[in-house]
């Protein structure tokens, strides 16, 4: 095109500003719409936990890497990282993973393996536990660990009310005390079955209890663990530099390597902006991102440099709580007109597109316990919906709210900011039949104080966990995890459904165990106390060439000590 | 002068400690604490939360934790985060350098956009640099700066691979300046010009054309220096909002700074964090203030205090 005269002069200008206007219009140009369902699908089926040494497994770590330095980009800094003095902060847990040790260990399969304890025996009742260690281990300041150092770890975490592992565990801690230099014996007050896979949990490394009481919470910004990493800096706000361990000889086997690792330095960098963390992968400043977009797994997936990783988390499903005891939702047909009113399909695919899988009760199918039954027990269906809005009294007002007696049908829904995205489909759902719904937003502390409160109808919710006795902390009216002031089920219904949550938790025979939980969820989908919506999914992205790391058995957790780049 | 100086030092007393009871009751008025923070990955019972609020204070009553808060504040101790317990003025002190630096460096990008590109418009009033600075300069102020941030990453770190994004070096502080100090450039033109255009239509300046002064002499001499007064005034004002800029800013490049730290707390509701850093926030903004005043006498000596 040709410049008037007048404005010839200005060619370069326009040149510049044409050429800036066009990076800025191809960077904002859309990314390619996903296609087609592939989640990696991970565990499944797992047998309950063993109580014996599995055979050692081959020694095939790593013996070189073509890079030292291993950068991992997660999304919010830590606290604190000592694993007694942490705060419950998700990456604390990651970056602990890779200084502290657990005396168990788990992987995706739900296979558990010997950690710092190389053997172990349990009573009976599942109350005693005893753990022979693995002896030459040392602190990272060359202090040797010993049986007495785990014993003042589980005394240490009973004791102090501020950190240091799941309270639901810190509530049944009898005693702990060394036997000998290499054997400790743990005294619960009450039975625990599932002690192995709760000792797997990250947070449950175990940490130098003598340290701590002598540096107070200094500790967790110099933390002292006996693991495959120790720390090195922690710049606030920037990063914390992990640097190798090269006495570290004493591995699980289930990283499958006799020596320290081959990594000499892991870095974790922070930020909470999910677009930074994918860019900075893209531009090759880290090789490990965590919590990628939904919406942007299927570009990443087809870049030749990345490798994305979906992996189903246990726990409890994406959901919506239903609450009992406020009305309208203390009504069973209006809780279950909101369950037959949810297109979680439409949800799946609009919001998640199609990276996730439907969801059916409040226990993720990875699970042995998990009850197939419910999958038959409600499918998409306004029109049933309607119908039992109708029966239960609830007929169409002259705005399309529905009205009974001159109230009209409202309810709360009430969203974690970035979390429960659904929540505005599920709206529409419940308005297309008549419902007045309002989301409330809430985020952190805010959500856990409004799901507190009980004045919400239809909290959302999900947990992750690695064993379905851990139902009990969702569920259970102590309300151990997102209920401090227990769950919505009051009276009654409320007391039964606490005795069978205690008496599955307890229970040891794996097959009425299996049983028992089967008849939770079918109590729970049969009276209606949640809208099931999917299983989530949490998408990773690294460098192609890394290879080598294992995932934990909630898929949460990555541990570095095999990773190697190729 | 220095009466003056001291006069005005003892006033930021009465505003810091203003700025101190609000933000108190502020953060307190948010829902949720630092237990129920927590609450979420260490999966407490009711009693145990209790137990831990207790531990740390935050079931007494406002009043009291209020008189605490300010007891250890007249001592100089801004308390300890209650996530991890280290001391709020440690964590104050290895960020602060880094808001600092990315605020400065905002400001220049501002400066040397802002000011020759207001000059430039005002002296070529009407023609196309006239009408290109100020579409400009109100793209600037419409451009949200995280918007901003995030395109700049997608073109030049990306696509072009030219800066980076989270490095720690000079060259990692590129993006994040310009993201921030952009709209601020733009405010800087819209005032340059605003103030050139009038002056250099003053008599003096008639005056000194009429001389037969040089106009690099005229404009620079004369009416630059008039100028500079609004234009200082401007930039003292702007660095308040820097500051509050760089909270976001901070967050898209993932840059260590007082942003990333007072965002963290907000959302975990540590309050003696955000106590803390809404205090040095503060006593910056003030003394900033103070430094532009000051800085009144130095560039007009017409200008005295007493």
């Amino acid at each position: 095109m040709a410049l008037p005269p007048s404005l010839a002069r200005f060619r370069p200008f326009f040149t510049a500003l044409l050429l800036v206007c066009s990076l800025i219009f191809s960077a904002c140009g859309a990314a390619p719409q996903p296609s087609a369902p592939a989640p990696t699908q991970t565990g499944g089926g797992a047998a309950p936990p063993p109580t014996s040494v599995p055979a050692p497994l081959p020694e095939t770590g790593p013996q070189t890497t073509s890079r030292s330095r291993l950068v991992f980009f997660g999304n919010l800094e830590p606290a604190s990282i000592d694993v007694i003095t942490m705060s419950g902060n998700v990456n604390e847990r990651q970056v602990a993973a890779q200084i502290f040790e657990t005396l168990v260990y788990m992987d995706q399969s739900q296979q558990i393996y010997p950690g710092l304890a190389r053997e172990w025996s349990r009573s009976d009742d599942a109350k005693t536990w005893t753990f022979k260690l693995v002896s030459g281990v040392k602190w990272h300041d060359g202090a040797p660990f010993t049986a007495q150092s785990v014993a003042d770890y589980f005394e240490h975490i009973r004791d102090n009310p501020v950190g240091s592992g799941p309270g639901s565990l810190k509530a049944v801690i009898g005693s702990a005390r060394a036997l000998d230099e290499t054997t400790v014996e743990l005294v619960l007050t009450a039975p625990r079955p599932d002690l192995l896979i709760e000792l797997a949990d990250p947070g449950m490394g175990i940490g130098n209890a003598a340290y701590v009481k002598r540096v107070g919470a200094d500790a967790g910004f110099n933390p002292i663990g006996t693991g495959p990493f120790k720390f090195k800096e922690w710049v606030r706000g920037s990063q914390i530099v992990l640097v190798r361990n090269p006495e570290w000889t004493w591995g699980s086997p289930m990283f499958r390597m006799s020596g320290p690792p081959v990594i000499e330095e892991v870095v974790f960098r922070f930020s909470s902006e999910a677009q930074t963390r994918l860019a900075a992968l893209e531009a090759g400043e880290v090789d490990f991102v965590d919590l990628l977009p939904f919406q942007d797994v299927v570009r990443v997936r087809t870049d030749p440099r990345f490798t994305v990783t979906g992996v189903l988390l246990p726990g409890m499903p994406q959901m919506n709580y239903l609450n009992t005891s406020l009305p309208p939702t203390d009504d069973l047909n209006v809780r279950k007109a909101i369950i037959y009113a949810t297109d979680k399909q439409g949800i799946i695919e609009s919001v998640y597109f199609n990276m996730v899988e439907p969801a059916y009760g409040p226990l993720s199918r990875v699970f042995p316990e998990y009850e197939p039954a419910l999958e038959q027990m409600y499918e998409y269906n306004p029109e049933k919906a309607i119908q039992l809005l109708e029966e239960a009294g609830w007929l169409p007002g002259p705005d399309g709210v529905r009205v009974k007696n001159g109230q009209r049908l409202e309810v709360t829904i009430v969203e974690n900011k970035g979390w429960n995205d659904w929540v505005y489909v599920l709206q529409a759902n419940l308005q297309a039949v008549g419902f007045d719904a309002k989301v409330i937003t809430t985020q952190g502390p805010s959500n856990t104080e409004a799901i507190a409160s009980g004045k919400h109808h239809v909290p959302a919710m999900g947990d992750v966990f690695a064993s379905a006795s851990q139902m009990t902390r969702d569920w259970h009216s102590e309300g151990y995890g997102t209920f401090p002031s227990g769950h919505f089920l009051k009276g009654e219904q409320g007391a039964r459904l606490d005795a069978m949550l205690k008496d599955a938790e307890t229970e040891i025979d794996p097959e009425k165990r299996k049983e028992k939980y089967r008849e939770i969820q079918r109590f729970i989908m049969e009276n209606a106390l949640m809208v099931p919506i999917f299983e989530l999914y949490f998408y990773v992205a690294h460098a192609n060439n890394l290879k080598g790391f294992v995932v934990d058995g909630t898929g949460f957790y990555k541990y570095f000590a095999p990773a190697y780049f190729e | 002068m220095s009466a003056y100086l001291a006069q005005r030092v003892l006033l930021t007393i009465p505003i810091l400690f203003g700025i101190v009871i609000l933000t108190f009751f502020l953060v307190h008025l948010i829902p949720g604490d630092a237990v129920s923070a927590m609450q979420g990955q260490l999966k407490m019972s009711a009693q145990q939360m209790e137990q831990m609020r207790e531990a740390l204070g935050l079931n007494d009553p406002l009043h009291v934790q209020l008189g605490r808060y300010l007891t250890r504040l007249a001592q100089g101790d801004l308390g300890r985060s209650l996530f991890g317990g280290q001391p709020v003025a440690v964590l104050i002190a290895s960020n602060i350098g880094a808001t600092i630096q990315l605020t400065v460096a905002a400001m220049a990008v501002a400066v040397v956009i802002g000011v020759p590109l207001g000059i430039l418009a005002a002296v070529k009033r009407g023609t196309l640099w006239d009408v290109t600075a100020v579409v400009l300069a109100m793209l600037g102020v419409s451009i949200p700066s995280f918007w901003l941030g995030l395109m700049m990453i997608q073109v030049f770190a990306v696509t072009l691979g030219w800066l980076p994004i989270i490095d720690r070096s000079a060259r990692g502080l590129i993006m994040p300046a310009v993201a921030l100090g952009l709209a601020e450039a733009a405010i800087i033109v819209r005032l340059t010009r605003a103030t050139m255009v009038e002056i250099l239509t003053a008599d003096y300046i008639r005056t000194a054309r009429a001389k037969g002064l040089l106009d690099r002499v005229v404009l620079w001499r004369h009416a630059l220096r008039n100028g500079l007064l609004p234009l200082i005034t401007m930039i003292g004002m702007q660095f308040g909002t820097l500051l509050g800029g760089a909270v976001v800013i901070e967050n898209v490049f993932a840059r260590q700074g007082l942003g990333t730290l007072v965002t963290q707390a907000v959302i975990n509701r540590d309050f003696p964090v955000v106590q803390g850093c809404v205090l040095v926030a503060a006593s910056m903004y003030v003394l900033v203030n103070l430094a532009v005043d000051i800085f009144y006498v130095v560039v007009d000596p017409r200008i005295r205090y007493s």
